[in-house]
């Protein structure tokens, strides 16, 4: 099968028949042996309702909140009633393909506990063991309690103390999610993003993507897996899943993982770095592939003689070389990879030098069809964002960017804007607006360079330190919604105080969860893919995709959207109470076919969708993708999918400062400059402030950082290995029964358990068996969970699956709702800390752990 | 003595009765049973039963159908007892199958029979069988023993007794996919051991009988002294099959058989082994012990428990290491222990039983013989 | 009448579970049944480990013992060499399971979904119990109930005998593939007709040395699997003394 089928999946050669349609011919003759007269049928006594006929329902369109893949999806809705996934047979990215997680969306959809109507707190103690006495209320009364809430904060002009936590949204979330905090008056719209993946996005200072990629997987002939586990988590797991076969065949596979992670399993060869040092390992590869000679030299360029002087240890003269499509070869050279020899990388990360050379000269053989695919694990470490961009700067020295099988950027989805709320700031909104934001973002030692700008991205988890620290100020009341950060967010025990602090707490949620404990109010909402209008938007195999979900399914729960019928109602009530600009924003909102405006919030959650849709279905805005001829066609199919992507037209076009791909970071440098300037210091003090080793132009450059640890070795003798089970959808599915059910589908995990995994010969060394119970304590906090002994694990580092440890999550996610957990949290051993230049939340590389047996 | 005895028996049966209601109305959920160790305890009790039933049937047709007479005084106590065994076992297998809807089922075994297979043969030449023990005894009962019909009665409940026991044996014999069972060596272990458990039965409940009644004639006192000795050659015999048995499973190279010797060395296995056969044979082979009445019931006693454990040491021989995609996420071999249902299940076969025959005792004149 | 077989491509298997779920779904499987499922085994030692993974179903064995085993024949063969089952004759006697050496074959102990019939509620008056949800959503049995195995299985079967995979025979005589195969995301699975030359099952089988599980028995497996779940590579080499 070598070299067969490249990309070309349908047309197999012989005969063209398809599958499906030999397999109904085949069929046929079957039935109509067995069933095909009424006498012959009366006979079998396997008939039990053969009237009937099967598939009576309809598959009915919709997107996967599972991750942040999105993947378009179908839903097979029979009665009212949602009873089977499967991706959308519309689309062009993932086709009727869909991971495992997507089917334990309808055990979410369908849970037992989820949230049937409002209801309010009556204990008003808070704490992570005070059981809140919730009780039912209506609508109309807690949105009531919410618009009083916020009219108090206007009076008192301190709009300012409003907070917004977003987690998960579709894409009308601005609506709600930037708009009611700016026209009530806050800065203060707090998005999880920083616990996602931002430090994913440093690849921006190289290549100017502050996004999630593309991978093409079809075409590529290496891939080596950084930190990331695509057939497993988050991105593009199903077109990853339905190409891993060929690309098997066509390239060769190597995982960079401190663990044997699913991906890892169905890899060539697996590189167990040791956690904390990829950055030592990727400025290794790129060593030798220098001092090789083999960059791809149509996108990097060449020596003018055509002379390798990357020679180990040697600098080289700058001039000597021309470059192409990218910037600063040579000064990274000189910086920094002249010295990062193999023979040096291998006592950092422990893979041996011959493999790290092995490795990084058959990947860049394989140039420019080959990959690196960078997770978060690189990333998500203190200091993580020069081992991020190190990982990434090797599909720029081997041109594996924006090219056949290669790291490919989305293809841009056309989504047509909101109507802005500019014109319904009022001037106390202003004010209030004017003030710092909670996170403490753009201080000295918080860069947060999203996109370049100081201050720019989040900080979601500092959130917590600021309230309890009342630094910049003490927040009066707070709104979340499908966001659950005294669980998700490192070190939770912050999160307990912080939340017991916030005087008002209203959580938007479809089940009771660890932040709705802490909630005053709480508003049971819809799940956007089953029971409202939403979109969300996807890419892979070279398109993008976005897919529409509609109210498809029954539903029995006093619930409504979040982000448009919850704010409708909010805007209503504050109406009433001599605030109506939002509701007048709001009322901007006009069906984009009638110009009605909305008169309900369910008018405003299809206008919204419809407008943000416009350019997809409205053949006269038509922008480019799939054509419709109106919303009742687009309604219909429910995906709209963009063109075909273009291959190199980034080339030299980047998005960076120079344009080229930069190994030399004009970009960050810029970035770090503006931010230093901003505080009147050098850029060596930002480093400093933010514990960053590196100093002079090395901030500029990908390098390899020691990794900044929490704990004494000798006290915390082993590293924390964090990583997502195959069935997290996100943080949601802990109560779906089939996600305990199936947890083995984690190589070395066990069902309806949460187990920590030990090399069995630190279980030996321990006294630890299989199925013992262990506490894993760090700086930061201890928990008990099972342990697993497993081969897939690198000595001297446990490894567990986040997920698992809620205490009020429902009856299957706890052990005893509301008290005890099933399994632990990863959260509470994590110690709170960052990559600070992404912002981003540290889960790997700090974490250091000591084992004991219970 | 008597009112006590029934008390308890009594007793029994209510606290089974109440086990097997509930086995009928919520089914085999209540059972400590699960898809790898899913024929256990009440499976044994029916084994355990069905094949004492066959070693009494012989028994009893020792004099008629074999000419000897001398065993004559038992023909019709191991006549009633084999009635009385068979019954509960097959009760024992029936609370083994699921709650009332799935009993409901057992009409397909009539309405839709598959020759091929062995449970089937099993089902229905059981079902047969039970109906000629009964014939038999019904005759007997009456004095006849010498009429044609009484005679044939007893040669076809014998016969049935040799095809039912037979197909038992293929039950297990034909069972490919799980070595552990013994395959056809099954139908060898199966003969002497149920021979055995036929004797002790007998001994038992004769001297139980002859206890009651205070002595027994020294026709019946020769007869029983001739069923010790036999008694020893039977278990001498089943030693050396359960010795068989155990240099099969150690030297086989097939990996099922880890089943087998986890068994082995368990506490049951020793029960079969030591108190089933070597004590009993120890016994029987002291003269002294053996002509004594106390003797006799001692090793009827202690074989009978034994025989109990080794039905329970076979079906889990094969039952406790996962075969298949059921050793995913399961230990190597998996652990078993019986549920008060399952329990309650043997404490009701063997009240019933009991009570069968100790109602025998009481109204059937059990210890008659033909005249001459 | 063709003959219905499978070919499992391990090599395009991700091991991600989503057939088992898939079936759970589409068979409306109680907790703790899986027809479709998993044996995996992790071999070696640091660094040099590997991790195997290989789905299950019933094999559909031309000479299905549990077919030979039935008392009642229940499970019996229909077309194209489907092992079926009918609920309705099982007389719960397990025997199957004995003879079956690929241990597919479930007995259900308890009655199904019953913990949709339980009156809990994690927070009174606020949310609901899970019987409360399922008479709202009118379902007899769970929230996902599909009425479609009905057409010629049991869209539940009760508790008090066994069931299994039945190749997803509502599908495949109304033109469908089996449900595993359908929800694969990685199409490791090829179902049709093995004789049919013209098949892809034939075809590939006729490229690949196809394994099959415990030939040795005779059972003629109708479940074929082809190449590596993990293509490793290695250095090549001599060894040494």
């Amino acid at each position: 099968m070598k070299q067969m089928d490249i990309g070309n999946r349908e047309d197999h050669g012989g005969t063209g028949i398809s599958r499906r349609t030999f397999v109904k011919g085949a069929a046929a003759v079957g039935v109509s042996l067995t069933l095909g007269s009424p006498a012959l049928r009366a006979l079998s006594t396997n008939t039990a309702d053969a009237s009937r006929g099967i598939l009576q329902g309809q598959w009915k369109s919709t997107f996967c909140t599972g991750c942040t893949t999105w993947c378009p999806l179908q839903v097979y809705v029979e009665n009212g009633r949602a009873i089977k996934t499967r991706g959308h047979a519309h689309s062009k990215t993932n086709g009727q393909y869909c991971c495992p997680r997507a089917h334990l969306a309808l055990q979410q959809l369908y849970d037992p506990d989820r949230v049937k109507t409002p209801m309010k707190r009556t204990n008003p103690k808070k704490g992570r063991h005070e059981d809140p006495g919730f009780v039912p209320i209506t609508w109309d009364e807690a949105m009531g309690m919410v618009a009083d809430r916020i009219m108090e904060l206007r009076a008192n002009r301190e709009t300012h103390k409003f907070l917004l936590f977003r987690g998960r949204y579709t894409s009308v979330n601005s609506m709600f999610y930037s708009s009611v905090p700016r026209i009530i008056g806050s800065p203060n719209n707090i998005s999880h993003s920083s616990i996602c993946a931002e430090a994913e996005k440093m690849r921006y200072f190289l290549d100017g993507q502050w996004a999630y990629m593309q991978y093409d997987i079809s075409r590529t002939r290496y891939v080596l897996v950084w930190g990331a586990d695509p057939l497993v988590a988050n991105r593009q797991v199903s077109t990853a899943l339905r190409n891993w076969g060929d690309a098997l065949d066509n390239a060769r596979i190597a995982s960079v993982e401190p663990r044997l992670s699913g991906t890892g399993t169905k890899c060539d060869e697996w590189l167990p770095v040791k956690p904390g040092y990829d950055g030592a390992l990727a400025c290794a590869m790129a060593h030798a592939i220098l001092a090789e000679g083999m960059w791809y030299k149509p996108f990097v360029g060449d020596f003018r003689d055509g002379q390798n002087r990357f020679k180990p240890g040697q600098t080289v003269d700058e001039d000597t070389f021309e470059e192409q499509h990218t910037h600063g070869l040579v000064k990274w050279w000189n910086l920094h990879l002249k010295d990062t020899t193999p023979e040096w990388a291998e006592k950092l990360c422990r893979i041996p030098a011959d493999q790290i050379r092995r490795v990084a000269l058959g990947f860049a053989d394989a140039a420019p069809r080959c990959m690196v695919w960078v997770g978060g694990g690189p990333g998500m470490q203190p200091r993580g964002s020069y081992g991020c961009m190190a990982a990434y700067a090797l599909n720029g020295l081997t041109g594996g960017i924006d090219n056949e099988g290669g790291v490919l950027a989305y293809n841009s989805t056309v989504y047509d804007s909101l109507p802005d709320h500019d014109d319904f700031v009022d001037d106390l909104a202003k004010e209030g607006n004017a003030y710092e934001k909670i996170d403490q973002r753009g201080r000295l030692e918080w860069p947060n360079l999203a996109r370049g700008e100081s201050g720019a991205g989040v900080n979601t988890n500092n959130v917590a330190d600021a309230i309890l620290n009342e630094d910049p100020y003490l927040p009066k009341m707070g709104i979340g919604y499908f966001a659950n950060f005294n669980f998700s967010c490192p070190d939770t025990q912050r999160w307990f105080k912080a939340m017991q602090k916030l005087e008002f707490f209203v959580h938007m949620t479809t089940h009771a969860s660890e932040m709705s404990w802490f909630a005053d109010v709480v508003l049971p909402v819809k799940n956007c893919m089953f029971e409202q209008w939403a979109t969300l938007n996807h890419s892979s195999n070279l398109h993008a995709s976005a897919a529409i979900s509609s109210p498809m399914v029954d539903s029995i729960w006093d619930a409504r959207a979040m982000e448009t019928e919850v704010p409708w109602l909010l805007a209503e009530k504050l109406a009433e109470r001599g605030f109506d600009n939002l509701l007048r924003y709001y009322k901007t909102f006009r069906d984009p076919e009638t110009g009605r405006e909305p008169a309900s919030g369910s008018n405003l959650d299809l206008y919204s969708l419809k407008i943000r849709t416009q350019k997809m279905w409205d053949p006269k805005k038509h922008e480019g993708g799939d054509k419709f001829q109106n919303w009742e066609e687009f309604k219909k199919i429910g995906v709209w999918n963009s063109d075909r992507y273009v291959y190199r037209h980034r080339w030299s076009n980047m998005g960076t400062k120079t344009g080229k791909f930069e190994f030399y970071s004009e970009t960050l440098k810029e970035a770090l400059e503006n931010h230093a300037q901003r505080h009147n210091v050098s850029v060596d003090k930002v480093l400093e402030a933010c514990n960053y080793e590196a100093r002079g132009e090395v901030a500029f450059i990908p390098h390899h950082e020691n990794p900044h640890e929490w704990g004494d070795p000798e006290e915390y003798p082993f590293k924390f290995v964090d990583y997502k089970s195959r069935l997290n959808r996100e943080g949601r599915s802990a109560n779906c029964p089939w996600y305990n059910e199936m947890k083995d589908v984690d190589p070395g995990d066990l069902p309806y358990d949460d187990v920590a995994k030990l090399n069995p010969r630190d279980g030996n060394r321990l006294g630890i068996r299989t199925g013992d119970k262990i506490r894993l304590t760090s700086p930061t906090g201890s928990i008990v969970c099972t342990a697993s002994l497993w081969e897939g694990v690198m000595p001297g580092t446990v490894a567990k699956c986040f997920g698992q440890g809620h205490w009020a999550y429902g009856r299957y996610a706890s052990k005893v709702f509301g008290r005890e957990p099933r399994g632990a949290n990863n959260n509470d051993i994590i110690p709170a800390d960052y990559d600070r230049l992404s912002g981003s939340t540290a889960f790997y590389g700090h974490i250091r752990l000591k084992v004991e047996k219970v | 003595m008597s009112k006590i005895w029934f008390g308890l028996l009594a007793a029994g049966v209510v606290l089974g009765a109440f086990a097997a209601l509930t086995v009928v109305s919520r089914g085999l959920g209540v059972y400590n049973l699960n898809d790898v160790t899913f024929w256990a305890l009440p499976m044994s009790g029916y084994l355990f039963f069905a094949l004492t039933a066959a070693g009494l049937t012989l028994l009893s047709s020792l004099p008629s159908i074999f000419g000897l007479k001398e065993y004559y005084p038992f023909a019709k106590r191991a006549a009633l007892l084999a009635f009385a065994t068979l019954l509960v076992g097959i009760m024992c297998k029936a609370l083994d199958l699921g709650p009332m809807t799935t009993l409901m089922n057992t009409v397909w075994i009539g309405l839709s029979p598959n020759p091929s297979s062995p449970i089937w043969w099993m089902a229905v030449l059981y079902g047969i069988y039970l109906t000629f023990v009964v014939i038999k005894f019904y005759f007997l009962n009456k004095g006849e023993w010498h009429s044609s019909w009484s005679w044939t009665a007893g040669l076809l409940a014998l016969g049935l007794m040799i095809m039912s026991y037979t197909a038992l044996s293929i039950v297990f014999g034909t069972a490919d996919a799980r070595p552990a069972f013994f395959g056809h060596f099954t139908a060898l272990y199966f003969a002497v051991t149920a021979l055995a458990s036929g004797m002790a039965a007998i001994v038992l409940a004769s001297f139980v009988q002859s206890a009651i009644r205070g002595g027994m004639s020294f026709q019946e006192e020769q007869a029983f002294d001739k069923v010790a000795k036999l008694f020893a050659i039977i278990l001498a015999l089943a030693l050396f099959t359960f010795l068989l048995r155990h240099i099969i499973g150690y030297t086989s190279l097939q990996a099922d058989f880890l089943g087998f010797r986890h068994i082995a060395g368990t506490g049951i296995y020793r029960t079969e082994m030591l108190i089933g056969l070597v004590i009993p044979l120890i016994l029987m082979l002291i003269p002294a012990v053996r002509k004594s009445a106390a003797g006799k019931v001692a090793a009827s006693v202690l074989a009978l428990t034994g025989m109990f454990a080794g039905r329970l040491v076979m079906l889990l021989s094969a039952q406790v290491k996962p075969i298949g995609v059921m050793t995913e996420n399961r230990p190597e071999i998996v652990t078993y222990f019986p549920s008060l249902y399952e329990w309650g299940i043997i404490i009701l076969a063997l009240s019933l039983c009991l009570l069968i025959y100790s109602l025998g005792v009481k109204f059937l004149k059990l210890e008659a013989a033909p005249q001459s | 009448m063709p003959r219905y077989a499978m070919v499992i491509d391990l090599q395009r298997c991700g091991g991600c579970g989503a057939c088992i779920t898939g079936c759970k779904n589409e068979n409306n499987l109680p907790e703790g049944v899986r027809w479709s499922n998993k044996m995996t085994e992790t071999l070696g030692t640091f660094p040099n480990v590997r991790y195997y993974y290989r789905p299950t179903l019933c094999n559909h064995c031309e000479n299905a013992p549990c077919v030979r085993g039935c008392p009642t024949r229940a499970l019996h063969k229909v077309e194209g060499g489907i092992t079926a089952h009918d609920p309705r004759k099982c007389i719960g006697c397990r025997y199957c399971m004995v003879n079956c050496p690929y241990g597919v074959i479930n007995y259900t102990w308890n009655k199904p979904h019953a913990e949709w019939e339980d009156d809990s509620e994690v927070i009174p008056e606020c949310t609901m119990s899970p019987r409360e949800q399922a008479r709202l959503m009118n379902v007899q049995s769970w929230p996902l109930f599909n009425p479609d195995p009905d057409f010629n299985y049991q869209s539940i079967r009760p508790a008090g005998i066994v069931e299994k995979c039945h190749f997803c025979r509502h599908r495949v005589v109304n033109g469908e593939l089996p449900y595993c195969v359908e929800v694969c995301p990685c199409d490791a699975r090829i179902f049709g007709d093995l004789d049919d030359p013209g098949s892809l099952v034939s075809r590939v089988l006729g490229m690949f040395r196809a394994e099959k599980l415990r030939p040795e028995l005779g059972t003629e497996p109708r479940v074929f699997y082809i190449r590596e779940f993990c293509p490793c590579v290695y250095e090549p080499g001599k060894g040494m003394i």
